[in-house]
């Protein structure tokens, strides 16, 4: 067994007259290690053999396969030692066979014998158009161990033009767009001023005799929506037909408006919008003290408004010169703050004319404030809950009704007086 | 367009024409085409020799001088409407839907309906008439001359109106007949509704005449009047105009539906009306109120349109029904208009 040790150190690699003008050049590494087996007149003397190699380029082929064909000669001791072998890149298409030539000084003779030395390389041009011939120079160390057998190492950099990566695989060919086509069951109708329903096969010819800025709006009956002119369905644009109707519930801001799973806070302008299949669908409504449920006929492809109907003020019963809360009242007072949603609410306290005038006024004023107290411990946040001038009686008709606290709902956002 | 509409033609061809103050048969034959076909006039509506029909008869003109008739048409439908139609028989009326002669159409308490009627020889001009909510109407006649259209319907309960004439459009005489009277105009813009005892006629935009009991009643642009069963048209009133739009502002989007307009002082109360065109052929909604503002409780809009148009018009202590004001344009929603 002979081991041979090359390391190549290729030097500035040279263009041939046959390498495009613009072929791209670039640093080559190249990293090899191959056995050979050959015959030798003498021990230690080579003059040909085969060579399986493993190896690489970088970057374009970090591994490769190839094969080489190789003669050398020389003495043995101190002694040149010229060979010359041409080799194969299997993974490499469009690179062509090498002619390596390589000059060396050997080192004494034996198990292991050290050599350094210079070579070159002429890479052949394939018949292609990718391929080019290439020059390289470079060092080289190498190792030879004992005949017939040898295996070599070799190392090093090249610089010369690297052969351009295949090209990339063509991208897949964009889908053609669909075409505009009708379904088999569209009718097509043509707004005023035509009035008529028409076939498709008859439309083109019916737009081509409206005037040349006639813009006619077609629907496919039940099917899609159409925008065309009279250059005829060319460029038409098909929508897709509604599925759905919209509801809107016409409250005021501070409602929360409930609809199947559905639960929505109403907006600046109190209405909530949803889309609801079609059918009759039940729209809960709380805000402002009152609970309300509507039921509303939902059309595909039509807007259904339902208003809801506004909350009627609270009144809230007291004793006659009393200013405490009944039981009755409490429970009042929480379904109130239970169904407060975001609404406001302004008490008035009230009394009844008998007795004197101003500690009739500080009794409603007691009033109003036992129900922003009960209305707070309830859960109602403080900020939703004021109190307003107190309510004078004009008259003495109905004395009971006004020893009451007056509970005005007011819609989220609406200005205070 | 001609081609459009040769389909609409109608087999039979009767023509009819309304008798004014001054007209005899035999100016009418000769206005016809023949002045020799007075005989033949009188012979088809059973007039002696030497009659003449009193102002507001509607005679029925021999087919050797009508014109070209033509089948009505189903222009816009919202809500229920449905129609009997002679030898097919009661149907639910659709868009397009071809109305011959003697079909009846009749709209439900949500219903509107607009029917193209006479559609002249050349295509392009026509008359419209359009049945508010509860209206039953009987179509007589619709036919094209060669100048001018014509079109007879019996209204036999609830209300009608009629577009004025479009910028451009030739002239077309409808003529409305009611139990008790005969409207008939050559510039669209009127509305005729049928009441308990009479009828009432309220002309918008242009002039027109109306017939009770032989007497023939011009009315100027502005005014109405009444015709009571079995009576001459009573005096001109001058209708009131009409409130001014307040909100929502021209060009709003619809999310809620409050409608208000300047008060107007003497005014009873006041109609509201939606539509999907500026020029209102397509109406979704009247309604009248007894405020100068309408808030629906509940209200149903198509979303294939491209806007909602509405007007309001102010309703006199006679229950006269003024001019609307100048239409105003409203988006609907995204999610509403697909």
């Amino acid at each position: 067994m002979v081991a041979i040790l090359l390391i190549a150190a290729a030097g500035p690699g040279l263009a041939s007259a046959a390498e495009p003008p613009d072929a791209p050049s670039a640093v080559v590494g190249e990293v090899a290690a191959r056995l050979e087996a050959g015959t030798a007149s003498t021990p230690g003397h080579r003059l040909g053999g085969a060579a399986f190699t493993l190896g690489g380029r970088l970057p374009s082929a970090p591994i490769d396969l190839g094969g080489a064909l190789s003669a050398s000669g020389g003495t043995l001791g101190w002694r040149v030692d010229p060979r010359a072998h041409m080799r194969w890149w299997v993974a490499q298409p469009n690179v062509g066979p090498s002619l390596v030539f390589e000059y060396g000084v050997r080192a004494g003779a034996g198990l292991v014998e050290p050599a350094g030395g210079i070579g070159a390389a002429w890479d052949l041009a394939l018949p292609r158009e990718d391929a080019h011939h290439r020059l390289r120079l470079g060092g080289l160390l190498q190792v030879r161990g004992v005949q017939p057998a040898a295996g070599v190492f070799t190392v090093g950099w090249a610089w010369g033009p690297e052969p351009e990566p295949p090209p990339p695989p063509p991208p897949p060919p964009e889908p053609e767009p669909e075409a505009n086509t009708f379904p088999d069951d569209a009718r097509i109708w043509l707004p005023h001023p035509v009035c008529r329903w028409v076939d498709e096969s008859e439309l083109d010819d019916v737009l081509a005799s409206l005037p040349p800025d006639q813009r006619a709006h077609v629907h496919a009956a039940a099917m899609a929506t159409l925008y065309t002119d009279a250059s005829g369905l060319d460029g038409a644009v098909m929508e897709p037909a509604p599925t759905q109707g919209a509801l809107l519930v016409v409250g005021q801001p501070g409602d929360r408006v409930r609809v199947g799973e559905h639960e929505v806070s109403a907006g600046v302008d109190g209405v909530v919008q949803l889309a609801i299949p079609e059918g009759t669908v039940e729209a809960h409504v709380v805000g402002g003290g009152r609970e309300t449920s509507l039921l509303v006929a939902i059309s595909v492809g039509h807007g259904s408004w339902v208003r809801v109907p506004e909350p009627a003020p609270t009144l809230v019963d007291f004793e006659l010169g009393r200013a405490d809360i009944s039981e009755a009242s409490r429970a009042q007072l929480q379904e109130l703050v239970e169904l407060a949603g975001g609404w406001r609410f302004e008490l008035q306290g009230g009394f009844s004319p008998e007795g004197n005038r101003a500690s009739n006024i500080a009794l409603a004023d007691r009033r109003a404030e036992a129900v922003r107290q009960a209305l707070i411990e309830l859960g109602l946040p403080e900020a939703q809950v004021a109190i307003i001038p107190s309510a004078v009686p004009e008259d003495a008709t109905d004395a009971a009704s006004r020893r009451v606290c007056t509970i005005h709902p007011r819609p989220a956002g609406e200005d205070r007086p | 367009m001609i081609a459009l509409l040769v389909g609409l033609l109608s087999a039979h061809a009767a023509d009819r024409v309304v008798v004014h103050t001054g007209d005899t048969v035999e100016a009418i034959a000769a206005a016809a085409g023949d002045p020799a076909a007075a005989a033949a006039i009188r012979a088809e509506n059973g007039l002696a020799d030497g009659d003449q029909p009193r102002p507001g008869t509607i005679l029925v003109l021999p087919d050797a001088l009508s014109g070209t008739a033509r089948d009505a048409a189903v222009l816009s439908v919202f809500g229920g409407v449905h129609a009997t139609i002679p030898s097919i028989g009661k149907v639910a009326v659709e868009t397009s839907m071809p109305l011959p002669p003697e079909s009846r159409v009749c709209t439900d308490v949500d219903g509107y309906v607009t029917i193209r009627l006479a559609v002249s020889e050349g295509g392009g001009h026509h008359d419209d008439i359009t049945l508010l909510p509860g209206t039953c109407l009987t179509i007589e006649a619709t036919s094209a001359r060669r100048k001018g259209r014509s079109s007879v319907v019996a209204l036999n309960r609830g209300s009608i109106t009629v577009p004025p004439l479009g910028p451009g459009e030739q002239r077309g005489e409808i003529t409305v007949a009611t139990e008790a009277g005969v409207t008939s105009a050559e510039d669209g813009g009127f509305r005729v509704h049928v009441e308990e005892a009479g009828q009432r006629t309220e002309a918008l935009y242009t002039g027109l005449s109306v017939f009770g009991e032989g007497v023939e009643l011009s009315l100027r642009a502005g005014q109405g009047s009444r015709v009571p069963l079995g009576g001459a048209p009573t005096s001109p009133v001058d209708l009131l105009g009409a409130g001014t739009p307040d909100a929502p502002p021209n060009g709003a989007t619809l999310r809620r539906p409050d409608f208000s307009w300047l008060r107007v002082e003497t005014a009873l109360g006041y109609q509201v009306e939606l539509a999907r065109s500026a020029d209102f052929r397509d109406m979704l909604v009247l309604q009248s109120v007894d405020r100068p503002a309408w808030e629906p409780d509940r209200l149903l809009l198509p979303g294939d349109v491209e806007g909602i148009w509405w007007r309001v018009a102010t309703i006199d202590r006679h229950g006269f029904i003024g001019i609307p004001s100048k239409p105003r344009r409203l988006d609907l929603p995204p999610g509403v208009r697909p």
